[in-house]
């Protein structure tokens, strides 16, 4: 509201916007706030998961260089049958099947110091149905 | 399968490297998000108490979605870890035995969380029982239906994010993505940076 600058609205499907969204409806229903300070909530929201994805591995100062700054880094990539792929209004939506999800260094466990263990240090993920909805990066911001 | 590599990542007392980052993401944004509509609060009238519940709301919600294994707040509770665990997997236990609906559900957890608080010496002496709860529960109430009426509701798996490239050749596409939050078999991941690669 009394931000000028618009957030994507689209975080809010996350789980931590979904409950988010659940808790203000309760306090709504309770009649404890009122929606439109419920509103004031959800575009305080949006600038802050914006914000934070965008800073998100900045902050990594401890431990081995070489295994925890990585998984603050951590690299996605996905593979798979693209199944549909819709653009519309500058939002791309992709479904892709046999989906296959590798997070680099996702797997690292905290009490490990060093990366050379025999585990895999990355970690996938399978699933047969993954659906990606993204906005354009390059209009937030701009 | 998938689901056998996810409840091995739930049982696990080290929590990867994945779901450590993600939590820290939603405990920052519950923060700041805490912080910046204190001022809108005051505006309206309405009292410190009711953010405080917000926030209180919105930490069990989280827990019970149980999407990241553990949270640093569940730390700042009386409780030590492995404790936490069970309460967790209690919780869990309890809530899949009645019915699904959030608001019961909510009331179940604020009454569960009281519940426990009192009977936590209890829970201590009754270890074995306990633990083997936990290991039920883990074992055949985390498999059965709820996750996969869950995923079909909230239409699974997804990712939510920002492109800068998008671009096909012929039949293969590849994209390039940033900013990520993944819902994928029940557990939540987050990225700065993605690639992907596929064909049509």
């Amino acid at each position: 509201m009394s931000a000028i600058q618009q957030y994507y609205e689209l975080y809010r499907r996350s789980t931590i916007g979904i409950t988010l969204v659940e808790s203000l409806d309760n306090l709504i229903t309770e009649g404890k706030i009122e929606p439109q300070l419920a509103i004031m909530i959800l575009n305080s929201f949006d600038k802050s998961i914006n914000n934070n994805l965008k800073e998100m591995n900045v902050n990594n100062t401890i431990g081995k260089q070489t295994a925890s700054a990585n998984a603050n880094n951590n690299k996605v990539t996905i593979q798979g049958d693209l199944h549909t792929y819709r653009f519309c209004d500058e939002v791309w939506t992709l479904i892709i099947k046999n989906c296959l999800l590798k997070l680099e260094n996702g797997n690292l466990r905290s009490e490990e110091i060093t990366a050379d263990t025999t585990e895999n240090p990355d970690l996938e993920l399978k699933c047969d149905k993954l659906r990606i909805v993204a906005c354009s990066a390059k209009k937030q911001g701009e | 399968m998938s689901t056998v590599e996810n409840n091995e990542v739930i049982q696990s007392n080290k929590v990867p490297a994945a779901s450590r980052v993600v939590g820290k993401l939603y405990e920052n944004i519950i923060t700041q998000v805490l912080e910046d509509v204190k001022p809108y609060f005051e505006e309206h009238g309405v009292d410190e108490e009711t953010l405080q519940e917000l926030q209180k709301l919105w930490e069990s919600k989280l827990v019970s979605a149980r999407t990241v294994p553990k949270y640093s707040w569940q730390d700042d509770e009386d409780y030590e870890y492995e404790e936490n665990e069970e309460v967790e997997a209690t919780e869990n236990k309890n809530i899949k035995e009645e019915d699904f609906d959030t608001e019961d559900e909510l009331k179940r957890l604020e009454k569960i969380k009281k519940e426990q608080k009192e009977l936590k010496q209890t829970a201590l002496l009754d270890n074995e029982e306990v633990n083997s709860d936990l290991d039920d529960s883990d074992d055949d109430y985390l498999n059965t239906d709820d996750d996969l009426e869950e995923n079909g509701e909230e239409n699974g798996n997804i990712i939510l994010c920002q492109y800068e490239k998008v671009g096909r050749v012929k039949n293969k596409w590849k994209w390039v993505l940033k900013d990520g939050v993944i819902s994928m078999n029940g557990k939540d991941y987050c990225f700065k940076k993605a690639t992907g690669e596929s064909d049509w």
